[in-house]
């Protein structure tokens, strides 16, 4: 079932019914930083009301489903299992879902009170339940097939693994539930869910037994009675819709019904993928109708995993304003000092003028407040980690400058220098740690900025970020926190050590050292990561930063990027390191705006083949018009039908738009794809 | 006189974490110290007599002798942070050791000069003394180090190794199967012995952060 905004904390409440005394859940975490970020608010709550629980990084969703809920009384998946259909691996347990991916499986909303689905503001249209949950069905099967009933079948699992469209199996339910008067009960009262659902397999190609025809027909009347109600409900609410065939079912005969329905179903999964709001910012929604919404802790974390949603695409432009609105509200909620002197709040300063009531005037008495841990918004620059490098580097490897002033050619090179230069600004001192800059040019950067940086066609320098103190006058901002944690999960072989490690560096409120980020050896303490795990990630997060601005160039120079009629694709490079999801996304991200800005690239979309062991990690990308657009992405589609046409070794991961393949098969499968988008 | 150099060599020996106490660079350290005192000594007094020789009344000595009166001093100042640094960051490393016997994971046991193991038996016998005059029941502190305070219901931890294979019901009735790297949230009676041992180690919440 999906759970509405309004209801959260009733999931909540129904998770502590449900573990009682002895009871335990089990939080199952995808190794991304807002998903780490979202557990460790989630824990919070849990170690408040006394709850026992285990946090795990999954990678498996199947084999790790089956190992909870062994032992689990209830299982949290957080960022992935929406997609996916979760009543094939249910065995029994409550399973909660905060996951921004879209579109959720319709198997997992219709699943009543088993499968809970955190659901924030979504206006895409839910098809109601019934059959064919999956969209495996074409809608131009024939009326046999409409009739012929289905029989029970397990599926096996093949070489050609589970997409995001597998079939499941739905269990009948009474409509009459064991625990009336829990809070999800009620919420389902109040969603009115339909719980009658016959068990289905709608695997065309394997051979069934036929049920009586007088059982389907009845079945199919009660589905399609119930979508007229649900229908006629939502004209109440809607009185301008323009009637239409399915606004008027009266008019539809059962079969035009059930292929209309079958329309509206693969018109549901066949708009491709999109996310919804971030696990951190939906757990700290829920921390909120609690009564945890004033801990800036977890406020600090649904910061993190907001921007680490927005740097990674999952987030354009429009929807990390409106969190960010959000946050910033709570932000200054949180905060009582309601000065707009930003500096002084991040310096922990006040004077002691300001508090006596008499406010003289006249020279002021410093006086340095602790402060440690105040979370607060304003506009940052979209430099890369500018707190912890040079200016100079952290401009070179931004982005937004990079390509603008198209930094991989010596030209390039030459235009940042010259801009720096025209600013007032030497190059020696850029080239020191920005800490260690003179005051005065740190006083100067944002006017000197507005002043030349239009010159040189870079606008939108800056954006709304959020940025919390960690000690005296030093300040972590959460584009940094989320670039440590997300490199510190990206680096490294053993799964479980990395998510260890980004979890401790979320955790940490110690200010991290600012150290030489060229330098690898340059630690005082020989690199310990148990040290200081945030300090160590952002020496990794500048080290993976020019890996992908490396592998572009190289990419670029090499002009190894091949257009296709319908496609871009490159082959990135053996590192093991470029071939993670996330860091194929930025580069992507970074392709596609370095070529809009020279103008060579419009419109075509782009698929990025990385290897990994023995596999390739295929990856594809939709193109935007503008950088910080969203379009829905449609590859996910595109590399399930190519997959299931030919013979290989596919795997898919969270992501739908995301394929291994074998590393024998990746050329016919690219072959395959674009044969198969050449003939649609 | 070197300015700095034996400072420097100081921090440099600090990154070698299981490195003897280095007398010898200690004492150059101090040596070059003394020199640069007594060089600023004389250069002040030198610059004093002048000022009182010369004929202009000018209360302030004269900016040709202040570059190398702030030079000395700079230098002065570094070589005893450096001297500080390094004495102060070897005692923590021996009371580090002190508490933490068990010894972690590629980390060698830090080579004492002898007046650090007079420090370690000076902290050993003042801890001890704390131990009996407070907490009489208890051997030894050390023994309850990081662990959570007493009444303490439920623990935050992380599995280090596995304690025991497959899925164990806990005598609170929390089932749980450990998995190395895993983090629980379980019963601090259910589970003390096997911190104690190692198995699990303790992790601090963001409710420590408020």
């Amino acid at each position: 079932m999906k759970l509405e905004i309004e209801y959260w904390h009733r999931g909540y409440q129904q998770i502590l019914r449900d573990c009682g005394q002895d009871g335990s859940v089990w939080i199952l975490c995808r190794p991304t930083v807002d998903a780490l970020c979202a557990a460790r608010i989630l824990s919070f709550l849990l170690r408040a009301d006394h709850i026992a629980h285990h946090l795990l990084c999954c990678t498996n969703l199947e084999e790790d489903l089956k190992q909870a809920s062994a032992v689990a009384t209830c299982v949290v998946l957080l960022h992935m299992g929406a997609p996916q259909n979760l009543t094939k691996w249910y065995q029994g347990r409550q399973i909660y879902v905060l996951d921004p991916a879209r579109p959720v499986h319709l198997a997992n909303i219709h699943a009543n009170r088993d499968i809970v689905v955190f659901w924030d503001i979504d206006e895409t249209e839910i098809p109601s339940d019934g059959e064919n949950l999956s969209g495996n069905e074409s809608s131009s099967e024939s009326e046999d097939d409409d009739e012929s009933s289905e029989e029970d079948d397990e599926e096996e699992d093949s070489s050609v693994a589970s997409s995001d469209r597998d079939e499941g199996e739905f269990e009948y339910q009474d409509e009459n539930d064991e625990n009336a008067g829990d809070p999800l009960q009620q919420q389902q009262e109040e969603n009115q869910e339909d719980s009658d659902d016959d068990d289905h397999d709608d695997d065309s190609s394997v051979g069934r037994a036929k049920k009586p025809r007088r059982e389907d027909e009845e079945d199919e009347t009660e589905s399609y009675e119930k979508e007229r109600d649900t229908t006629e409900a939502m004209e109440e609410t809607e009185p301008t819709t323009v009637p239409t065939a399915e606004s008027t079912p009266a008019l539809l005969t059962p079969r035009q019904w059930q292929q209309d329905r079958r329309q509206r179903i693969e018109r549901y999964y066949s708009a491709g993928s999109y996310y919804g709001a971030p696990a951190a910012f939906v757990a700290y929604q829920l921390a909120t109708q609690l009564r945890f919404g004033d801990h800036t802790t977890l406020l600090w974390l649904a910061c993190v995993g907001v921007t680490d949603a927005y740097w990674h695409g999952r987030l354009d432009l429009t929807g990390y304003s409106t969190l960010a609105l959000q946050l910033r509200q709570a932000c200054q909620k949180l905060d009582a000092d309601d000065s707009d002197d930003i500096a002084l709040r991040a310096r922990n300063t006040v004077y002691a003028e300001q508090l006596s009531s008499n406010g003289a005037t006249g020279e002021r008495t410093k006086l340095s407040l602790r402060g440690t841990g105040r979370v607060f918004s304003q506009p940052d620059y979209k430099f890369f980690l500018l707190r912890f490098s040079s200016l100079l580097d952290a401009m070179m490897y931004s982005d937004t400058v990079s390509t603008q002033l198209q930094l991989y050619r010596p030209a390039g090179m030459n235009k940042l220098k010259e801009l720096l230069a025209k600013m007032g600004f030497p190059l020696t001192e850029c080239q020191q740690p920005y800490a260690f800059m003179k005051p005065a040019l740190r006083r100067m950067l944002a006017s000197k900025l507005q002043e030349y940086a239009e010159e040189y066609g870079l606008e939108n320098l800056e954006y709304t970020s959020f940025l919390r103190i960690t000690g005296y006058q030093s300040v972590l901002s959460a584009a940094d926190a989320a670039h440590a944690a997300a490199a510190l999960l990206d680096f490294g072989s053993d799964k479980d050590d990395m998510f260890n490690r980004a979890l401790d560096a979320l955790q940490s409120n110690a200010p991290p050292r600012v150290m030489d980020l060229q330098n690898e050896d340059n630690l005082v303490n020989g690199g310990s990561l148990t040290g200081n795990p945030l300090g160590y990630g952002l020496h990794l997060a500048m080290k993976l930063q020019k890996k992908i601005f490396a592998a572009a160039a190289s990419l670029m120079e090499r002009n190894a990027i091949t257009s296709l009629a319908h496609f871009r694709y490159a082959y990135v490079g053996d590192e093991s390191v470029l071939a993670k999801p996330a860091v194929l996304t930025r580069l992507a991200q970074y392709l596609f705006q370095l070529h809009r800005v020279n103008g060579k690239w419009v419109g075509r979309p782009l698929i990025l083949l990385a290897k990994d062991d023995d596999f390739y990690t295929v990856a594809g990308y939709e193109y935007t018009e503008k950088a910080g657009d969203w379009v829905r992405n449609r590859w996910g589609q595109h590399f399930a039908l190519a997959a299931q046409s030919m013979t290989g070794t596919f795997s898919f991961g969270h992501d739908s738009h995301v394929i291994r393949v074998g590393s024998d098969d990746v050329q016919r499968f690219l072959e395959q794809l674009h044969y198969l988008m050449d003939s649609a | 006189m070197d300015f700095g150099r034996y400072g420097r060599e100081l921090l440099l020996e600090l990154k070698r974490s299981n490195a003897a106490y280095n007398d010898t660079l200690v004492s150059s350290c101090l040596q070059d110290l003394n020199l640069h005192v007594r060089a600023l000594g004389d250069q002040v007094a030198a610059a004093s007599r002048d000022q009182e020789a010369s004929t202009d009344g000018k209360p302030k000595l004269s900016m040709s002798v202040r570059p190398s009166i702030l030079l000395q001093e700079a230098a002065i100042h570094r070589n005893k942070r450096c001297l500080l640094t390094y004495h102060w960051v070897r005692l923590q490393r021996i009371q580090k050791q002190y508490w933490s016997p068990r010894q972690e994971d590629n980390e060698e046991q830090q080579q004492l000069g002898p007046a650090e193991e007079e420090f370690l038996q000076a902290y050993q016998q003042l801890h001890q003394r704390y131990a009996q005059n407070t907490l009489p029941f208890v051997d030894d502190l050390r023994a309850h180090a990081g662990l959570p305070p007493l009444n303490t219901e439920r623990v935050l931890l992380r599995v280090v190794t596995v304690p025991t294979e497959g899925p164990v019901v806990l005598a609170s009735g929390v089932s749980v199967e450990f998995r190395v790297g895993a983090t629980h949230f379980l019963p601090w009676n259910d589970v003390e012995e096997w911190v104690r041992k190692g198995h699990l180690r303790l992790l601090t919440g963001e409710e420590h952060n408020e």
